[in-house]
């Protein structure tokens, strides 16, 4: 092969790489029934070639016989922190294993499947199972809220603690304040399309593009395709949990969670004027906006605005745009209740101001669950 | 023709700053934002346009440059979003000072994708062209 016939080919095949490498977080992470067609179910039996243990989701590879041919399909399963936490890791399965995969195929007619279930043949042996989280019981009398000396609400362990999150919100979809029986699932897919109205007070074209994504399984959503984070009280309705960090000395507090990017941000408390950014340039808004925050009582008040609507600030994809506002408030009502409120005031995508609200468990102790969107798997 | 390698390796770098603003495209409003593409009465015959549309609570505006010495200012703008259907109306002046009026009506594609497009028909002062836009 002459030189430049093998630079040609390496050329081709870095820009096969590079556009592989753009491609691949399109699928990485999302909703399942984005991907895979809940209406299309199968079976296959095969040997376990490899076991990819990363996030956002585990792969088993398996190669199938059928009639005369082997193929390989990769095994989709939820995220290493789910597995682990019911049991499961990366020895579970070993290459050579035979197995036996029912679950949902994908939609692209690709050779992928959602395992609802696995099983070891031979043993009959169930694997990789996943019951739904459940927040540990808290008893009564709820002990009492956690104070700093002065008196006011500790959002973080009690003195002489270390560790602890608070996760298990009681809602993750946004829903209004006072709707009754609108049912979703963990990702906001309604269960009833006919309930949309009843979701928010939307301006026409928010309500059909809400619908849109609905139909669509959410799978446009860019936290999932492109990793982008969750803002606003989407935070507060996904898994892996959310952690305060009261800076006291800096009249500061800063968020983490787990979920999504391992992100964080950060609220003033020194009474600065909410401008829309630190600096005071309300004309480069940012995915979290600029938030401001004082203590009303025993009730932590966040303003937030100068967001722009690069990615989507709930679950189930209701929209919101650049002139979105939202004050959160954050009240400990016992050591192990967190009740959050959010008011939307958004004129871009709203008729009027809504709210919605929801309480999260003190998970003591514990540190956030250590899981990157961006380990990416495709 | 065969590419010089620093050609290609240039090319590669190009191709993965081209694509990431596809990344940061806007998820709210389907219409806001800043569109490109042209339009004209054939194939052969384009225009290169760029338009910017604004979602201000409700009101959708915005300008249409270039084609004119200056931007056409958009008058009036709707979206139906029961069919995801466009309808602009824009107005400025050409070189010559004479007024000018620009309609667009479109129909939305891709909507759940950064890069949606807007096709349809250009009609500037009496005259009947199509047009395309990608949103940026």
């Amino acid at each position: 092969m002459t030189v430049k016939r093998k630079n040609f080919i390496l050329g081709v095949l870095g820009m096969g790489v590079a556009v592989f490498c753009l491609a691949a977080p399109v699928f990485a992470h999302h909703v399942p029934a984005a991907k895979f067609d809940p209406g299309r179910r199968s079976t296959l039996r095969g040997t376990v070639s490899k076991i990819d243990w990363l996030n956002p989701h585990v792969h088993v590879f398996i190669e199938v016989r059928d009639r005369n041919q082997t193929t390989n399909w990769a095994v989709e399963l939820e995220s290493t922190v789910n597995l682990r936490r019911n049991g499961w890791n990366a020895q579970t399965l070993r290459p050579g294993d035979a197995i036996t995969v029912v679950g949902t195929v994908a939609r692209n007619g690709s050779r992928q499947i959602w395992g609802d279930s696995v099983t070891v043949d031979g043993t009959g042996r169930r694997v990789f199972t996943v019951a739904a989280p459940q927040p540990p019981a808290n008893p009564q009398p709820a002990p009492a809220t956690p104070r700093w000396p002065d008196g006011q609400p500790r959002l973080g362990p009690p003195a002489g603690q270390g560790g602890g999150y608070w996760e298990f919100p009681t809602a993750t979809t946004l829903i209004e304040d006072g709707v009754q029986g609108v049912r979703a699932d963990q990702y906001g897919l309604l269960a009833n399309l006919n309930d949309i109205d009843k979701v928010a007070p939307f301006q026409p074209w928010a309500r059909d593009l809400y619908e849109f994504r609905q139909r669509n399984f959410l799978r446009d959503d860019p936290m999932f395709t492109d990793c982008k984070p969750q803002i606003g009280p989407r935070i507060f309705q996904r898994p892996y949990g959310v952690r305060f960090l009261e800076e006291r000395a800096q009249r500061r507090i800063r968020m983490f969670w787990g979920d999504g990017n391992q992100g964080w941000r950060a609220y003033f408390l020194d009474g600065r004027e909410q401008t829309g950014r630190p600096e005071g340039n309300a004309e480069d808004p940012l995915y979290y906006g600029h938030g401001v925050g004082q203590w009303e009582g025993d009730t932590l008040v966040i303003d937030s605005k100068g967001f722009h609507d690069r990615t989507w600030f709930s679950n189930g994809g209701l929209p919101h745009t650049p002139q979105l506002h939202l004050i959160e408030r954050f009240t400990r009502t016992d050591l192990n209740t967190l009740r959050y409120e959010v008011t939307i005031d958004d004129p871009g995508a709203y008729t009027r101001t809504w709210k919605s609200s929801w309480t999260m468990r003190w998970i003591a102790g514990a540190e956030l669950p250590t899981y990157y969107c961006q380990d990416n798997r495709p | 023709m065969k590419m010089h390698a620093g050609v290609r390796r240039l090319l590669l770098v190009l191709a993965c700053l081209i694509v990431p603003p596809a990344l940061v495209a806007q998820q709210g409003h389907p219409l806001a934002g800043v569109w490109s593409g042209d339009w004209g009465p054939t194939g052969i015959d384009r225009n290169p346009v760029t338009i910017e549309l604004t979602w201000v609570t409700t009101t959708l505006g915005g300008t249409i440059n270039p084609g004119l010495p200056d931007a056409a200012v958009i008058r009036t703008g709707r979206l139906d979003s029961k069919n995801w259907t466009v309808h602009i109306e824009a107005e400025g002046k050409d070189e010559n000072g004479n007024p000018v009026r620009i309609v667009v009506d479109g129909k939305l594609d891709a909507l759940g994708s950064a890069n949606r497009t807007l096709t349809g028909t250009w009609t500037r002062n009496n005259t009947r062209s199509t047009f395309k836009l990608t949103r940026e």
